[in-house]
């Protein structure tokens, strides 16, 4: 997590394959019957902080049912139980500010060039 | 027709409105209509509407934004409501007796959090969701955030 921005823009396959290369074992997680199911989610299982990644592709343009809650582009991380960020956070979201929608506690925020981001009326703004 | 006291009844209805709507019969409400052709989406466009915004999506089918109290009626390409998100403002009842502000452990029921998208489901004893309605609050487990505060509902139709 040195470089977060580097996580835009990778799809599943390709954040699966960055941890496989690394030697970790990669495994497809389960998706939970009635939930929207538009997120790619992978189990991580010889980590030693990261417990699973996330790819949740732009929902910007879709209607109806298969739009997101957070609607534009992530890919999110989260720790394995006990560990957090240098910020004290169990997950990590990368993300397009100008189409990620709301927020999530206890999570740090960056932007695709890898700059912190904080939540302030609705909308997110680079940390200074 | 906008009711911010209008309950939430899972799969049905929302401030109001109901599922399975036309679009044709509501659009009149909306004061803007941006066309996806022209403009992205993004999230400053709903920041900054003030009134009732409707978004036009290139394949048919929009978004319609209203800013006080805060709700989201969103309709799938034949143009049918299929799903409404309420927030600030809204003053229906979520949950038994619950509403926005209320806190999300006060929801006597099963939930499941789907942490893909940080959002709240019922669900039976057996951990099977109940379809229909969803809570949005902090995206932390309720057993280990019980006073995270409910934000937005959302009630929805995956079938339309």
């Amino acid at each position: 997590m040195n470089n977060p921005g580097n996580a835009y823009g990778l799809d599943s396959q390709q954040l699966k394959t960055y941890f496989e290369m690394n030697g970790y074992d990669v495994r497809k997680a389960p998706v939970k019957s009635g939930t929207s199911g538009n997120a790619q989610v992978y189990d991580i299982l010889n980590h030693a902080e990261l417990q699973k990644v996330q790819h949740s592709p732009s929902t910007s343009h879709k209607v109806g049912a298969e739009r997101s809650q957070h609607v534009g582009e992530y890919n999110k991380f989260t720790y394995k139980s006990g560990n957090v960020d240098a910020f004290g956070s169990k997950k990590v979201y990368v993300i397009d500010p100008e189409t990620f929608q709301c927020t999530a506690s206890k999570s740090t925020f960056y932007n695709q060039g890898g700059q912190r981001l904080e939540y302030v009326d609705g909308q997110y703004q680079v940390v200074n | 027709m906008l009711n911010i006291c209008g309950d939430a009844v899972p799969g049905k209805s929302l401030s109001g409105f109901n599922l399975g709507e036309s679009l044709s019969d509501l659009l009149g409400l909306a004061d803007t209509i941006i066309d996806g052709n022209e403009i992205d989406w993004t999230v400053s466009l709903v920041n900054s509407n003030s009134g009732v915004l409707f978004y036009k999506f290139k394949e048919g089918g929009g978004v319609m934004y209203f800013a006080d109290p805060s709700l989201e009626l969103n309709f799938n390409a034949e143009g049918l409501l299929c799903t409404i998100v309420a927030g600030d403002g809204y003053q229906g009842r979520i949950y038994n007796e619950l509403s926005i502000g209320s806190k999300l452990g006060e929801l006597d029921h099963f939930l499941y959090l789907d942490d893909t998208n940080d959002v709240h489901y019922l669900c039976d004893d057996n951990e099977n969701i109940l379809p229909g309605i969803y809570f949005i609050a902090e995206g932390e487990p309720v057993e280990e955030e019980p006073d995270q505060i409910i934000t937005q509902v959302c009630v929805y139709d995956r079938s339309l």
